[in-house]
C-alpha cells in the first residue's frame, strides 16, 4: 500500500487516534483473543504433567489479547496510516458465489451449481457483459465437469441426484 | 418463445420422470460406500478389497468414498441419515458401531438402531506391543512391570476414539492401571516413536504392526484373538499368555441406513458373501492379517448380534476410564 | 559404492521400461495438473486414483502414484505464483515473492526458477536418498517429542522474520494462528474446543481452507477494489525465462534451499513444511538488501522452490526404510503398498530390491519430466494471464470451490473458505499480514501436540526441553537444547533492528 499517491498520509491532521490503522488492528486482534476466550472458557487447565485442553487456547487467547492492545496503544501515540475504506460490492458477490457453489453443490450439481457461481462472482464487478459471461460460465462449467469429473475422477454430483447419468 | 421453451421443458422432465428408478433391478447404478476414515487406513484397504469384488457380483462399480473425522462418527452420520435406497452404504467398524455410544454422547445416530445390518467383513486383531528393549519377556512380565512401574512407563495412541485408544483402555482397565497416556495423531506418528524409544507400548492393529515386529524394531506380547495367526505364528494369544479377558478385534462390517428394503439389504449381503468366499480376495485379505468371519458370522442378525454386545460391552470400559470426547 | 552401482542400474532397468516410464509421465502429468488446480491436492486425487492401480503391478503403480505427488508440490507454485493462492501451507512463502515477480511482468522468470531449482533439488534429493537413505532413517528416530517441540518453536521464530513490517503485528498475528490452530476436538481428552458447538469443525480447520480463504479469495476482493491493480500484469512481460543474471542470484539460494529441505523433509510428523520457511528466512537473512523480500526479489523464489522440492523427496525415506509414513500422503502410499500385498516396512530394500530402487530411479527421471512438462508450459500460462480480470476472477472463484469440496466432499468447507476470505480482506484492512498467521496455523498444532507428549512423557517436568549442565557440558537432550538457543539468536536478530528503528521514529517524532 505504499504505492498509493493520492491519499497525502501525513499532511492532514489527526484527533484522538494517530493512526486508526494500527488502532483498528489492535481492536481486531483484541476482539478475536475475547472470542477465542469465550471458546475455550470452560476447559480446563489442568496440571503440568497433563496439560489440560484449556491451557493453551486461553493462554494464547491472553497474549493475543495482550499484543492487540498493545498495537492499539500504538495506534493511539504514533503517527500512522488511515484505515483503508471497506469495499460492499466485491464481497457481497464473491462470497455470496462461494455460498451459491456451497448450497447448490449436492443437490444441484455441477452443472448448474457451477455457472450460477461464475455468474454471481462475476457481479462483483462493474463492467461485466452477460452475453459473454453466460457463454464463459458454460464453457468454464464444461471444462470442469471435463477435468474434475473424467479426468481426476472427483466423486462430484455432475446432475441432481436421479437425474442424469452421473 | 416462451412456449416453445416451456414444451421443451415439459418434454425434457417427462424423460427424466422416465428414467426415474422405477421396478428395475436393483442396482442400475454405481453404489457408493462411505468409509468414514482416511484412505489408506486399515479399514479402507478392506473396503477397497470386498468392495472390488461385491462390484463383480452387483453388475456396478461400488465406489468408496472417504468421509473422515471425528473417530468415524462423521461419516456414519452421513451413512444414516442417507436416502435408503441401497445406493449409499458403508464400512462401519469397531469404533463407530461399538465404542462410539460411550465417547461421543451427542453422537447423532443409533448404531443399532439407525442401520440395517448388511455383514460382516473383516477384522484385524489387535497386538500388545512395546519398544525393543521394554525389560518384560513375556505378558505376565509385561502386566507386572507396568503394574510396578505405573509413575514411569507410558502408553502411546493415536487420538481419543481411534482404536489403539478404546482397545488399550481395555487393557489397562483390566490390568487395573493407569500408566502415562501419549496422545499421537494418527498411528504413523505412534509407530515412529515406539521405535524410537521414546514411548513404551501400544496396542494396535496387526497391519500397521507387522512389518516391525519381524524386523525386530518393536516387541510383541500377544495377539488378542482366539487363535493365533498364520501372520505371526510365534506370537501367543492373550488367552494363552494369561490375560484372557483381554479379547478384542478391530473389525469391519457393511451398514446400510434404516429402512433400506430387505431384498437390498439380501442382495448385498449375498455379493459379501461371495466376495469372502473368493480365492483371491481370500488371499489378499490374509496377507493383511486379517480374519474372516465364518459363515455362521456373516449373516446380517449375527452383524446385529454383534453391534449390541459390542456397545454394551465398550460403554462401561470407556466411562470409567473417563474420556469423552466432546 | 559398487552396491550402489548395481543398485542404481537395477532401479534404471525397471524405471527405464516403457511401461513405468509412461506411468511415470502420467503420474507427472496429472500432478502437475492438481497442483495447478487450487484445492485439489494430491490426497484427494490419490484416493481417487487408487482403484485404477489395482490392475497395474505394485511398482508401475507405487510410480504413477509418488509422480502425481511431486508433481504436485511443481504445480502447487504455479498457482502460487500466478495468482496468489496458495494450495498448501508449502506453497504459501512462493507467494511473497512469487506474485510479486508476477505482477512486475517477472512471470515467466520466477515459474522458470521455481522449475529448474525444483529440479536441481530433486535431482540432489534423488541422490542423497539413494546413498544414504539407510544411516538417515536414524535422524528420523533421533527426534523425540521434546526435540521437536523446540524445532516448531524454531519454525515460529522464521514466521516473526517472514514478516514485512512491524515485529509486533508478526507476533500477535502468528498468535492468532496458533490460536485457530486449536480450534477442534482436543486429541488427549477429547474434548471440543472452541468449535463453540458446531459439530462441523469438530475436526478443526484444514490448512486448504483457511489458506485458499485468506490467500485466494482476500487477494481477489482487493485486487477488485482498485481498477489499477487489477489485471496481475500490468507491466509488459518480459523475458520468459530466466537469464544469466537471473540465475547467477539464484544459483546460492538453490543450493542452500535443497540442503535445509532435505534435512527437514526427513523429519516425522511432516517436518517438510518447515523447509521452505527456513529457506525464505535464511535467504532474507543473508541477502545485502534484506528489504528486497517481498517486493520480488527472486531468492525468495528460488530457495523455498528447492526446499520444497528437496522435501518432499526425502519424506519417501521414512517411507521407504521404515515404513513409517511422515505425511498425510505417505500414509495414502502405505495404504497403495498394503493393497497391492507389500508390507511397507524395514525389509522392503532388501525383499523387494526392485520395487525400492525402482522407485528412487523413477524419482529422477520423474524430475526431469517435470521440467520437460513445465518448461514449455511458462509461456502457455503466463498468457493466461492476459486473460481480461472480468472473466479470471469468476473462474477462480469456480475452481477454488471445486478444489474446496473436493477435498472431504463437505459443503460445509466450502461455506467455511468463505468465512476466512472476509477474515482475510478484514486482515488486509487493518495491515495485518496473513504468511505468518498461516505459519502458526500449521505449527500450532503440532507444537501443541509435542508440547504435551513431551510432558506426559516427563511427568511434568518442564527441563526436558533443556536437559543440560554448562559446567560439565552434559547433555540428555542435546537437539532440543541447541534448537532452543539458536531460536532465542534469532528472535534478537529480528528484534533488535525493529527495536532501534522505532527508537529512531519516536525520536524523529519528538
Amino acid at each position: 500500500m505504499a504505492d498509493a499517491p493520492e491519499t497525502s498520509v501525513d499532511e492532514t491532521p489527526r484527533g484522538f487516534i494517530k493512526s486508526p490503522l494500527d488502532f483498528g488492528g489492535g481492536l481486531f486482534l483484541l476482539a478475536l483473543a475475547v472470542v477465542g476466550y469465550i471458546g475455550a472458557f470452560n476447559l480446563p487447565y489442568g496440571h503440568m504433567n497433563s496439560i489440560g485442553s484449556g491451557l493453551l487456547p486461553k493462554s494464547v487467547a491472553i497474549l493475543v489479547g495482550a499484543f492487540g492492545l498493545g498495537i492499539m496503544l500504538q495506534g493511539l501515540f504514533i503517527e500512522g496510516d488511515r484505515l483503508e475504506s471497506w469495499g460492499i460490492r466485491g464481497p457481497i458477490f464473491v462470497l455470496g458465489a462461494v455460498l451459491v457453489f456451497a448450497f447448490a453443490i449436492r443437490p444441484l450439481g455441477l452443472a448448474i451449481a457451477g455457472p450460477l457461481c461464475v455468474i454471481v462472482a462475476a457481479m462483483a464487478d462493474k463492467d461485466t457483459r452477460p452475453v459473454e459471461l453466460v457463454i464463459f460460465s458454460l464453457i468454464m462449467t464444461a471444462l470442469c465437469v471435463g477435468l474434475f469429473k473424467f479426468l481426476l475422477r472427483l466423486p462430484i454430483p455432475v446432475f441432481p441426484p436421479g437425474y442424469g447419468p452421473f | 418463445m416462451l412456449k416453445r421453451v416451456a414444451s421443451a421443458l415439459a418434454g425434457l422432465a417427462c424423460l427424466v420422470a422416465a428414467s426415474l428408478p422405477a421396478a428395475a433391478e436393483y442396482p442400475e447404478r454405481p453404489i457408493t460406500m462411505i468409509v468414514p476414515f482416511a484412505a489408506g487406513g486399515p479399514t479402507d484397504i478392506i473396503a477397497r478389497i470386498v468392495g472390488e469384488h461385491m462390484a463383480k457380483t452387483l453388475g456396478q462399480a461400488v465406489v468408496v468414498e472417504n468421509v473422515a473425522g471425528a473417530g468415524g462418527t462423521t461419516g456414519s452420520t452421513r451413512a444414516a441419515q442417507a436416502k435408503p435406497d441401497g445406493y449409499t452404504i458403508m464400512m462401519g467398524h469397531m469404533g463407530t458401531h461399538g465404542a462410539a455410544p460411550a465417547l461421543y454422547p451427542n453422537l447423532k445416530y443409533d448404531p443399532a438402531k439407525d442401520f440395517a445390518p448388511v455383514g460382516l467383513a473383516a477384522g484385524t486383531p489387535i497386538l500388545i506391543v512395546a519398544k525393543k528393549d521394554f525389560p518384560a519377556k513375556d505378558l505376565k512380565e509385561f502386566v507386572a512391570y507396568v503394574k510396578a512401574n505405573e509413575g514411569k512407563v507410558n502408553e502411546a495412541h493415536a487420538g481419543v476414539g481411534s482404536v489403539s485408544f478404546t482397545t488399550c483402555t481395555l487393557l489397562q482397565s483390566i490390568m487395573g492401571t493407569k500408566t502415562g497416556r501419549v496422545a499421537y495423531r494418527g498411528t504413523g506418528p505412534v509407530l515412529n516413536d515406539l521405535v524410537a524409544g521414546q514411548v513404551d507400548f501400544a496396542c494396535d492393529q496387526i497391519v500397521n504392526l507387522v512389518s516391525q515386529i519381524q524386523s525386530g524394531n518393536i516387541k510383541v506380547y500377544a495377539i488378542a484373538t482366539e487363535q493365533r495367526s498364520d501372520t505371526l505364528p510365534n506370537v501367543p494369544t492373550s488367552k494363552e499368555a494369561g490375560l484372557p479377558e483381554f479379547q478384542v478385534s478391530a473389525w469391519n462390517a457393511i451398514f446400510a441406513p434404516k429402512g433400506t428394503a430387505p431384498e437390498i439389504v439380501a442382495k448385498l449381503n449375498a455379493a459379501l458373501v461371495k466376495a469372502l468366499d473368493d480365492e483371491n480376495t481370500r488371499k489378499r485379505l490374509l496377507e493383511l492379517g486379517s480374519v474372516i468371519p465364518d459363515t455362521a458370522g456373516r449373516s446380517s442378525d449375527a452383524l446385529h448380534k454383534l453391534v449390541e454386545s459390542e456397545v454394551a460391552r465398550w460403554t462401561p470400559v470407556l466411562k470409567a476410564a473417563g474420556v469423552t470426547a466432546n | 559404492m559398487t552396491d550402489l552401482v548395481s543398485n542404481l542400474s537395477l532401479g534404471l532397468q525397471v524405471a527405464l521400461s516403457l511401461k513405468n516410464l509412461g506411468l511415470c509421465f502420467l503420474g507427472c502429468l496429472i500432478g502437475t495438473l492438481i497442483g495447478v488446480l487450487p484445492g485439489v491436492g494430491p490426497i484427494a486425487t490419490i484416493t481417487m486414483l487408487l482403484p485404477i492401480t489395482f490392475g497395474l503391478d505394485p511398482v508401475g503403480a507405487l510410480i504413477m502414484l509418488a509422480g502425481i505427488y511431486y508433481g504436485a508440490q511443481y504445480g502447487g507454485s504455479t498457482t502460487a505464483i500466478l495468482v496468489n493462492i496458495p494450495g498448501e501451507a508449502t506453497s504459501v512463502v512462493t507467494t511473497l515473492d512469487g506474485h510479486q515477480m508476477a505482477k512486475q511482468g517477472r512471470a515467466g522468470v520466477a515459474l522458470g526458477i521455481a522449475a529448474i531449482g525444483s529440479f536441481i533439488a530433486g535431482c540432489v534429493a534423488t541422490v542423497i536418498i539413494a546413498a544414504m537413505a539407510a544411516p538417515l532413517t536414524k535422524m528420523a528416530l533421533l527426534f523425540g517429542p521434546a526435540d521437536y517441540f523446540s524445532l516448531m518453536v524454531l519454525g515460529l521464530m522464521f514466521a516473526v522474520v517472514l514478516a514485512r513490517g512491524s515485529v509486533v503485528k508478526a507476533i500477535g498475528v502468528i498468535l492468532v494462528g496458533i490460536l485457530l490452530s486449536t480450534v477442534g476436538t482436543d486429541l488427549e481428552s477429547g474434548e471440543e474446543r472452541l468449535t463453540f458447538g458446531w459439530s462441523e469443525i469438530s475436526d478443526g480447520l484444514d490448512v486448504a481452507v483457511v489458506a485458499m480463504g485468506m490467500f485466494g479469495f482476500a487477494e481477489i476482493l482487493r485486487n477488485l477494489e482498485s481498477t489499477q491493480a487489477r489485471d496481475v500484469v500490468h507491466a509488459a512481460i518480459g523475458n520468459l525465462l530466466p537469464n544469466r543474471k537471473d540465475f547467477g542470484q539464484a544459483a546460492a539460494p538453490i543450493a542452500r534451499g535443497t540442503i535445509l529441505g532435505s534435512i527437514l523433509g526427513l523429519l516425522p510428523g511432516n517436518g517438510a513444511v518447515l523447509g521452505p520457511f527456513a529457506s525464505y528466512t535464511l535467504e532474507k537473512k543473508l541477502a545485502k538488501d534484506g528489504s528486497r523480500f517481498g517486493k520480488g526479489a527472486i531468492e525468495g523464489v528460488a530457495g523455498p522452490e528447492s526446499a520444497n522440492n528437496a522435501g518432499a523427496q526425502t519424506a519417501f525415506i521414512p517411507l521407504l526404510t521404515l515404513g513409517i509414513p511422515p505425511n498425510a500422503v505417505m500414509a495414502l502410499m502405505v495404504g497403495a503398498m498394503t493393497i497391492h500385498g507389500i508390507v511397507p516396512g524395514p525389509q522392503i530394500m532388501t525383499k523387494q530390491p526392485q520395487l525400492f530402487w525402482g522407485m528412487i530411479a523413477s524419482m529422477w527421471i520423474g524430475n526431469l519430466m517435470l521440467l520437460i512438462i513445465n518448461l514449455p508450459l511458462i509461456g502457455l500460462w503466463v498468457r493466461l494471464l492476459k486473460v481480461p480480470y472480468r472473466l479470471m476472477f469468476p473462474s477462480i472463484v469456480l475452481l477454488c470451490c471445486i478444489g474446496i469440496y473436493s477435498i472431504n466432499n463437505s459443503p460445509t468447507e466450502v461455506i467455511m473458505t468463505a468465512g476466512f476470505g472476509i477474515f482475510g480482506y478484514a486482515l488486509l484492512k487493518f495491515g495485518l499480514e496473513p504468511a505468518p498467521l498461516l505459519l502458526g496455523f500449521v505449527l500450532g498444532r503440532l507444537m501443541e501436540e509435542k508440547l504435551r507428549q513431551a510432558l506426559v512423557i516427563s511427568r511434568g517436568s518442564f527441563s526436558t526441553f533443556v536437559d543440560c549442565q554448562l559446567w560439565s557440558g552434559a547433555c540428555a537432550r542435546p537437539l532440543s537444547t541447541g534448537l532452543l538457543v539458536l531460536s532465542a539468536i534469532i528472535v534478537v536478530i529480528a528484534v533488535l533492528p525493529s527495536i532501534r528503528k522505532s527508537r529512531d521514529e519516536v525520536f524523529v517524532e519528538d
